[in-house]
């Protein structure tokens, strides 16, 4: 290394001391509030899946993407799922063809569209000889009674970077739609453009099975009502209301529901979910469902519960604490006065939130003030913990913590049939 | 509600890095933070957008870092780090109390050899050794080609070679 270079290094080093202040957490968390929910849950079910490869440093991918034989669009094998894969291959979907010139001179191909009654999936490519810069911003397809805002989407860019292959998804098209306009925008959403095309709605892919489900299930604090499943050869749907008052109190979501097709789980590919009055709105989307069904049935494996615990946990004091509360480990890694109180560090596993925590001294005791942050680890065998410090605003080093309850991934099990016969088991 | 506080896990894993980045760009501790803010929300409405998962955090530095240009256009600051106001500097100096004189000795001299350049030298240059940010995304941040930055870089270290080699090479 150069004399410069060692220079940058220490200038480097000497930067690096700069941490953020321990308020930057709170103010991004807060920004974050204040900002009026997503109209439908877009996130790309890579960022869940993104923290898990953090975290968790392992990652099941439902995702396969197998090579196949006879493609009808070319170049996308590599991003399609081998249901999309299968369907492009058996010709479905209709060719669009066209070609806008973007503002930074990329060219964008619209090649095809596959739709049907649960979503539209766009295939495009972007080419430009002098590196492709960003991958385009598509905001709605719209049409007659058709308002379809994008879902999730993928990429592949070529190794020289001069072409893009990408695979976007967006709501369902109404079939009485003939043309759509499809709007994007470009360089970082600044310029905004937008291409009309014919749509033959007879080319739409047919709907597999539809029926209405109303049914109920229980749960702790609220119901899960399921209104109906969509299935449709690019996805199947289950539509419902959550009416839980803990409902987001714990990552798990609808990510604890099964669907079983003659037995087999069919694979989640990702839920959403809205608020709406008294509720929110949720959709499950699970992969095609397999040509031959005997029987089909949802299964509430785990949805979020809440156990009532007024536990109160004698602290030792220096040493880590280990505690088992209803079942469930409970560590108590440290205790510490700082200048802003008392804080405790906690881990317990990823779906668990503490309700109604404070800590006693002398008899007098304090409720939790706010939790300053929390981390998913990894732990010695594998298992991933939660860790978070919590802040009470007093000085005094305390001698009891005291848990009125938490909010958990709560085994249910419960069952709806909804074609065929229960299996005996 | 959950993807919210993926995206803050997501964030706060690198939060120092983002952080630095900003203060870089802003000078001071409150618009750094100002400009992240910015940069979750917008993070949390284009997301849909993003579809390669590795690209995250050259994607949200990009963000952020346009994000700071135009805090800065609208106080009507001069764009790229220029490090003509003394004040701004102040609260990046002042980490090491029992060091400090020495690291300010120190970064005042890289400073210096930093304001001989253009803007645009300048800012690869930060970039690239002090954020340890990759060419691609310093393209993508500067809205040029990789090609352009790899030139800026040499430019840069050449030029600060060419002025200040001499009084290294004791």
């Amino acid at each position: 290394m150069n004399e410069l270079e060692q220079h940058l290094e220490r200038e480097k080093s000497r930067l690096e001391n700069n941490k953020a202040p321990e308020e930057l957490n709170e103010r991004l968390r807060l920004a974050l509030e204040r900002t009026p929910s997503r109209r439908v849950n877009k996130t790309p079910k890579w960022i869940a899946v993104a923290v898990a490869i953090l975290f968790l440093s392992f990652v099941s991918y439902n995702y396969n993407a197998f090579a196949y034989y006879g493609k009808k669009l070319l170049g996308y094998d590599e991003l399609m799922t081998d249901t999309l894969a299968q369907l492009n291959e058996e010709g479905n979907g209709q060719s669009i063809e066209k070609k806008i010139i973007l503002s930074d001179g990329s060219e964008l191909y619209l090649d095809g569209l596959l739709t049907d009654e649960n979503q539209s999936i766009l295939y495009y490519t972007i080419k430009n000889s002098k590196g492709v810069a960003a991958e385009p911003q598509f905001s709605v397809i719209q049409g007659l009674w058709t308002k379809a805002y994008p879902t999730h989407g993928t990429y592949s860019l070529n190794e020289e970077g001069t072409e893009m292959k990408g695979i976007q998804g967006f709501e369902s098209i109404s079939p009485f739609a003939k043309k759509l306009t499809l709007e994007y925008m470009t360089n970082e959403g600044t310029e905004q453009g937008e291409i009309t095309f014919p749509y033959d709605p007879k080319q739409a892919m047919q709907t597999e099975l539809k029926q209405s489900i109303r049914k109920k299930v229980h749960v702790d604090q609220g119901t899960i009502r399921f209104d109906s499943i969509t299935a449709t050869p690019s996805r199947t749907t289950i539509k419902g209301k959550v009416k839980v008052d803990n409902f987001d109190r714990i990552q798990l979501g609808a990510g604890g529901v099964q669907l079983l097709a003659n037995g087999e789980p069919i694979d989640l590919t990702g839920s959403s979910s809205k608020s709406a009055i008294f509720g929110s709105d949720i959709e499950i989307y699970y992969d095609r469902l397999p040509k031959e069904i005997d029987t089909l049935e949802l299964v509430v494996d785990k949805f979020v519960g809440y156990q009532t615990l007024n536990e109160a946990i004698a602290l030792k004091g220096d040493n880590e604490q280990s505690e088992e509360i209803h079942g469930k480990e409970l560590i108590i890694r440290k205790i510490e006065k700082t200048t802003e109180g008392i804080q405790v560090t906690i881990a317990t596993e990823p779906d668990i939130l503490l309700d109604g925590v404070s800590i006693q001294s002398k008899g007098k005791s304090t409720p939790l003030h706010t939790t300053l942050r929390a981390d998913l680890l990894d732990g010695e065998n594998g298992e991933t913990y939660n860790e978070r410090v919590l802040l009470f605003n007093t000085d005094e080093m305390p001698n009891t913590l005291l848990i009125e309850g938490m909010h958990y991934a709560k085994s249910y099990g419960d069952h709806i049939q909804l074609i065929g016969k229960k299996e005996k088991r | 509600m959950g993807n919210k506080e993926a995206l803050l896990q997501l964030i706060s894993e690198q939060q120092d890095a983002y952080y630095r980045l900003a203060l870089t760009y802003m000078g001071n501790s409150h618009d750094a933070m100002d400009a992240m803010e910015d940069m979750i929300v917008s993070l949390y409405h284009s997301i849909p957008q993003l579809k390669k998962e590795e690209a995250f955090y050259s994607w949200s530095k990009t963000i952020l870092v346009n994000r700071c240009k135009k805090l800065l256009l609208q106080k009507n600051k001069i764009v790229p780090m220029e490090n003509s106001d003394e004040s701004l500097e102040k609260p990046i100096i002042t980490v090491d109390a029992t060091n400090s004189f020495t690291q300010t000795e120190q970064r005042m001299d890289l400073k210096d050899m930093l304001s001989t350049l253009n803007a645009n030298q300048q800012e690869a240059i930060e970039l690239k050794y002090l954020h340890d940010l990759d060419l691609q995304t310093i393209a993508n941040m500067t809205g040029v080609s990789i090609g352009t930055v790899k030139s800026r870089v040499f430019q840069g270290l050449k030029k600060m070679r060419d002025q200040f080699g001499g009084e290294w090479n004791e």
